[in-house]
């Protein structure tokens, strides 16, 4: 009971400290809409892609000549243009000048092809598509080696026009900027609960009233306990607001597993809590702790890309991107509403709480240790 | 009986010793005194007796219980008022009383009429929904008191609790000691202001260097640095004054004049002071000033300890 009534004096006391109200909700919200707003265009993954031209020699006859036409004509159907180059053209210098996208020389041996690697996005999209068309078309030209009576029948089995097929590298849904800076803002302002507990226990003793706390019949373990219990349900309220706002004020998309998602959050505020008082105790002064708790603050929002998406492409960069916690947060729930994938909570809540464990083993062992709080 | 006992008690912070082997008893009604300059060791002792803080060596008994084996049932018969104001300043004054008194175990109406009784005791009824922010320096020394006895403790200890308030807040939380103390608690004060204890404290103890170098009540206290008064009496004119008439007097132990002003020394506990009048007027002697010195908690404290109070 005791533990359930310092927990409930924590909260009241938390909710009408306005200005860490504030904090704790508009700025996230601000950021949120401002970040959203302003980097829209960033988060966009629409790409387009102007009409493909390629220059081709066909040094084919017959039967595989018949079927090189009707590739042709099939891609352009998909806006791709063949042109047939004359004896003279040097189709790969074409190319190279930024004439032509590609060039594509058949024989009966088979199909090559040279695109320009200046347009990777054209040149893939070509690779693709006379992939699957040489894929066939070198079958068929090494069966005419041995059986050449076979070719009519392989060219005509099968007739196929999907040379481009539309594979999508990404899921369905892709974050926008506001579903991002939704997710990003949440777990950020999550982690901000380590400042206000890093003056959890401090702050009694401050205010004088650990003496007075002290001097009731309750255990210090309740105390302790209470007052990490009001901490933690006074952020994650805040934590489940923001969310709340997000989803139905700025309509970003926290998927179908919204239950998962806050648990991965609620493993966050614990973790946020905990550190925060365990800097409390290993700290010496007030302001050391606050400074400390502040700076991992700012890396692990920097790195944990709150403010903008980190592509982290060295080893150190993406060893010290993967150490802040909100990494963790963020990956385990984009993965969880864009990709379905719900094991991707699990290293982001065991994570949190074993380090949880680690700073309260820290705090407790201190507090058992000091004869006050 | 006594409601507190402490026996050989010590208490070092490294190699400093704060207490040192005291040993004190206070009975079940008293208002005890607790006198001690800046670092006598007078918070530390408190501090023990609310179990904040474990003696290194010795008892300390509440009611007769060992308190570091009933530290829960002595805590809950101890009311501390601190010398800091101890409260929420974003809880008011009534959620203030209640969040200490429930950590006490009560519950439910029994709670919410002790919290409305201690704000009514301490003259806070009506700001009961007040937030502490914006009350004065004697209104939250009045809730620090409220805070402390709601749960009806049988020892309250206050430490300091009058510092930096207004006269007339000082009065009422005086008048409060004294009725708290009709309504039989047992009351250890702590003050800088000697007045305030000779006013309300029916034994005094004086700390120093970690140990209780006197304890009695006030007159005791008093007899241990003299056994003499002194009154000085201002006359117009010492021509007709028989110094000899004077030393007569029973009690009177010796006669000194200086100027226009006589000192005459007698027994303490002697009531002389008619006679000694009677006899000036009889010999036509003009009286123009009297003032009757008798040796005080200051000047007892000052002598015992060497440095003043306020130290």
């Amino acid at each position: 009971m005791n533990i359930v009534n310092i927990a409930i004096k924590e909260i009241k006391r938390d909710f009408r400290d306005v200005r860490t109200l504030i904090f704790m909700l508009a700025f996230p919200i601000v950021l949120m809409l401002i970040l959203g707003t302003a980097l829209s265009n960033a988060f966009d993954s629409t790409i387009s892609v102007e009409d493909i031209h390629v220059l081709y020699k066909d040094k084919t006859a017959g039967e595989f000549s018949t079927y090189v036409r009707t590739f042709i004509k099939e891609a352009k159907k998909s806006d791709i243009h063949f042109k047939k180059a004359s004896h003279h053209m040097d189709g790969r210098r074409e190319v190279k000048q930024g004439n032509y996208d590609g060039y594509m020389e058949i024989d009966n041996q088979g199909v090559q092809l040279y695109t320009n690697n200046s347009n990777s996005v054209k040149g893939s999209i070509i690779q693709g598509m006379v992939a699957a068309f040489a894929d066939k078309y070198n079958m068929v030209a090494a069966v005419a080696q041995v059986k050449p009576n076979q070719v009519h029948m392989l060219m005509n089995n099968g007739h196929r026009d999907d040379y481009i097929q539309e594979t999508s590298l990404h899921s369905k849904r892709q974050p926008g900027a506001m579903d991002y800076y939704a997710i990003t803002m949440t777990t950020m302002i999550a982690l901000y609960g380590a400042v206000s507990a890093s003056y959890l226990i401090r702050g009694e003793r401050t205010r004088k009233t650990a003496d007075r706390l002290l001097a009731a019949p309750i255990h210090k373990s309740e105390i302790f306990i209470g007052k990490i219990l009001g901490s933690m349900v006074t952020n994650f309220l805040c934590v489940a607001i923001i969310i709340v706002f997000s989803k139905f004020v700025f309509k970003a998309y926290w998927g179908n597993h919204l239950a998962l998602v806050y648990l991965v959050v609620f493993t966050e505020v614990l973790f946020a809590v905990s550190f925060g008082l365990g800097i409390s105790y290993i700290a010496r002064t007030e302001g050391a702790a606050k400074m400390i708790v502040m700076v991992v603050i700012q890396l692990a929002s920097f790195f944990g890309g709150a403010y903008f998406k980190i592509e982290a492409t060295s080893t150190i960069a993406r060893l010290i991107t993967n150490l802040s916690p909100l990494t963790w947060a963020n990956t385990a729930i984009t993965k969880m509403i864009y990709a379905n994938d719900l094991s991707a909570s699990f290293p982001a809540i065991l994570l949190n709480v074993g380090l949880s464990a680690l700073f309260l083993l820290i705090a407790g062992m201190s507090l058992t240790r000091r004869e006050g709080l | 009986m006594n409601i507190l006992e402490i026996k050989n008690v010590t208490k070092k912070f490294g190699d400093f010793i704060a207490v040192d082997n005291m040993s004190l008893t206070v009975a079940e009604g008293e208002i005890f005194g607790f006198l001690g300059a800046n670092g006598a060791g007078k918070s530390t002792t408190i501090n023990m007796i609310s179990g904040l803080l474990r003696p290194n060596a010795g008892e300390i008994k509440i009611l007769g219980k060992d308190i570091g084996k009933h530290s829960h049932f002595a805590k809950r018969n101890i009311g501390i008022v601190p010398q800091d104001i101890a409260i929420y300043e974003d809880l008011t004054a009534y959620e203030n009383v209640k969040f200490f008194a429930g950590l006490y175990g009560l519950r439910g109406s029994q709670l919410h009429e002790r919290v409305e009784e201690a704000l009514q005791f301490v003259g806070l009824s009506d700001k009961q929904k007040s937030y502490p922010k914006n009350f004065s320096g004697g209104m939250k020394r009045r809730l620090n008191i409220a805070c402390a006895i709601a749960h009806r403790p049988k020892l309250i200890i206050m430490d300091e609790p009058t510092v930096g308030i207004d006269p007339q807040s000082r009065n009422y939380i005086l008048a409060s000691v004294k009725k708290l103390n009709e309504m039989g608690c047992t009351i250890i004060y702590t003050s800088h202001y000697m007045e305030e204890v000779e006013e309300i404290c029916t034994r005094i103890a004086i700390i120093d260097h970690g140990k209780i170098i006197a304890e009695g009540t006030k007159e005791q206290l008093e007899a241990i640095i003299t056994n003499t008064k002194d009154v000085w009496i201002g006359v117009k004119s010492m021509d007709n004054m028989d110094i000899n008439k004077l030393k007569a007097i029973s009690g009177v132990k010796a006669v000194q004049c200086e100027e226009n002003m006589v000192k005459i020394s007698s027994d303490i506990g002697v009531n002389n002071l008619n006679r000694i009048i009677q006899c000036l007027m009889n010999d036509g002697v003009e009286i123009r000033s009297l003032e009757e010195k008798s040796p005080n908690l200051e000047t007892v404290f000052l002598t015992l300890t060497g440095r003043n109070l306020r130290d």
